[in-house]
């Protein structure tokens, strides 16, 4: 069984035990694992991922593999259990990401990218999304560290031109 | 070869823990590279998008560009909504809800949310409303007017909107016509498509192609005569055209016209009573009965090559059921809504689930003060940002 297991080391030295199948879902990891470069022995290093990070990504990987698991398994299963299974599945995803904060999404969005794990991007990104939609350009300035580079002209224009969504 | 490699990263990573560990911690907002904020700018509503083009000069042209407004689209389909049309003196709204997702117990949606995107001033009775990606169809039902008829299509996501040109007829005789509006996914192409006929003659179908240049009508060919049932609307779904429309001597039939091809052929079923048709989870869903007075049905068409249908028993009250043909529509979780009375403040929503046959959720909708003289509703209404 220990052959299916894999380290992940993350970049302040914390290390993680992992299923193969698990970590398969980062293609960065994937694709290590298909050119033979992981040793059994030694832990891989991700040098952009803090420990902290790295467990809340683990913890996405390990739910999400026994649900695609499961797809294959019950390919017969009725429509009614595919969208219980479906909305279980939505139901984790609103828990995992409720307690977090932007910062800590952003966090986790570069490290989904940096691992390639497409369905956390996805994720997130829709998250991150959720949660800016109603802040005011000013908000979310803040949010990215943007700099206001229009003058207060050429911003009155902008407003003018998309009133209806001021409103 | 496998040592070299795993020496080389366990050196990087050393250098990396040097180099990270001294250094004060920087806020991440601004580390996201610009491909991701793209990627989460692409998810908002397109209400979002009109705001935060006041961001920065980068982020207002970045919102501009066709990558973008495709990306956006692509994200848009994911997530269709209701939406609403009404009119309040003469002038059109337009709103929008998010589609419930706490499905299983009663809940209102409030009044804020829903958007209000744009008013389209028109002293004309613009009955029909047709949502086709994200752009809308407004026509005049012409009933027994001519073909001096008005169609407009706007885009409620960018506040445009253009008036196409009149539909020529011949001489000074009234046409009765019918217009629809239909999508080509594969030529990204918006046609508009119009039945004229005059008392005595049948005429040949017109067709405008939304594009650069300059709209004009022409005529196009189909080998068998029909005449659109009233105020029903017609749907359009993968780049099919439906409609009903009465051939011969029954109403129970639905044409479809392939919007790229502009083929037209029809799909008939026998002995029965075609109410209107909603799109059904990206299928053609027909809400039918096979007698006055009785339980009405949706077939849905599971196959259109094949015409393989599948049916559910829909048990509504027969009164309600007269008066919602014009804003009745399935969610993308399968359920049968509807609004059963446009006259009331607040409007109610009724959810139906068809395996459980029972209305399980009633939405309220608060249209604020003023009196309402027409609703409609769309069940796929998505926003596109892109011009027309």
């Amino acid at each position: 069984m220990s052959s299916n297991m894999i380290m992940l080391k993350s970049s302040d030295g914390a290390s993680f035990e992992i299923e193969e199948a698990a970590a398969r879902k980062s293609k960065i990891i994937a694709n290590m694992i298909e050119v033979e470069c992981v040793d059994e022995d030694k832990a891989i290093p991700l040098q952009n991922v803090t420990g902290n990070i790295l467990a809340l990504v683990i913890e996405y990987c390990n739910k999400h593999i026994v649900d695609d698991d499961d797809d294959v398994a019950t390919e017969e299963a009725s429509e009614e259990e595919e969208e219980a299974k479906k909305k279980k599945v939505d139901d984790w995803e609103a828990e995992f990401m409720n307690s977090m904060s932007l910062e800590t999404m952003f966090e986790l969005l570069l490290a989904a990218n940096y691992l390639n794990i497409k369905s956390l991007i996805d994720l997130v990104c829709q998250t991150i999304a959720n949660n800016i939609k109603d802040k005011t350009p000013e908000e979310v300035r803040k949010i990215f560290s943007i700099e206001n580079d229009f003058t207060p002209e050429e911003e009155e224009e902008i407003r003018k031109e998309n009133a209806w969504a001021f409103g | 070869m496998k040592r070299k490699k795993n020496n080389n990263s366990v050196g990087r990573r050393k250098i990396v823990r040097r180099k990270t560990q001294p250094s004060a911690p920087t806020y991440v907002g601004e580390t996201i590279p610009i491909d991701l904020i793209i990627e989460i700018l692409s998810r908002l509503p397109a209400k979002s998008i009109a705001v935060f083009r006041c961001v920065s000069k980068q982020w207002a042209s970045l919102l501009q560009r066709p990558y973008f407004r495709e990306l956006f689209l692509t994200s848009s389909l994911s997530r269709p909504c209701p939406l609403f049309t009404l009119r309040i003196g003469n002038k059109w709204h337009f709103f929008s809800f998010p589609q419930p997702r706490d499905l299983g117990e009663n809940l209102s949606v409030v009044a804020t949310d829903y958007q209000y995107h744009m008013s389209y001033c028109e002293d004309r009775y613009i009955k029909i409303c047709q949502s086709v990606n994200g752009f809308i169809y407004l026509n005049d039902i012409g009933r027994g007017r001519t073909v001096d008829t008005i169609n407009v299509i706007c885009n409620p996501c960018t506040g445009q909107h253009i008036t196409l040109p009149k539909v020529r007829g011949k001489g000074k005789k009234k046409y009765v016509l019918r217009s629809f509006f239909g999508y080509d996914p594969i030529g990204k192409q918006f046609k508009v498509l119009c039945i004229t006929m005059s008392y005595n003659r049948h005429e040949k179908p017109q067709v405008l192609t939304l594009g650069s240049g300059k709209l004009s009508w022409r005529k196009i060919e189909c080998s068998f005569t029909h005449y659109p049932k009233g105020d029903i609307n017609g749907i359009c779904i993968n780049g099919v055209l439906y409609y009903i429309a009465y051939i011969e001597n029954s109403y129970n039939k639905i044409i479809c016209f392939d919007v790229r091809s502009e083929k037209f052929s029809f799909i008939e079923i026998q002995n029965a009573e075609l109410l209107t048709l909603i799109n059904y989870k990206g299928k053609l869903g027909v809400v039918l009965r096979f007698e006055y007075g009785g339980l009405a049905e949706l077939w849905v068409l599971d196959d259109a090559k094949k015409v393989k249908w599948s049916n559910h028993i829909f048990v509504l009250a027969n009164p309600v059921l007269e008066g919602i043909t014009t804003s009745i529509w399935a969610t993308d979780m399968g359920e049968i809504a509807w609004v059963s009375s446009r006259w009331t403040n607040p409007l109610c929503i009724s959810y139906y689930n068809l395996e459980r046959q029972s209305v399980r959720i009633v939405d309220k909708l608060w249209m604020g003060r003023d009196h309402q003289e027409s609703v409609f509703s769309f069940t796929d209404h998505i926003e596109n940002l892109m011009f027309l």
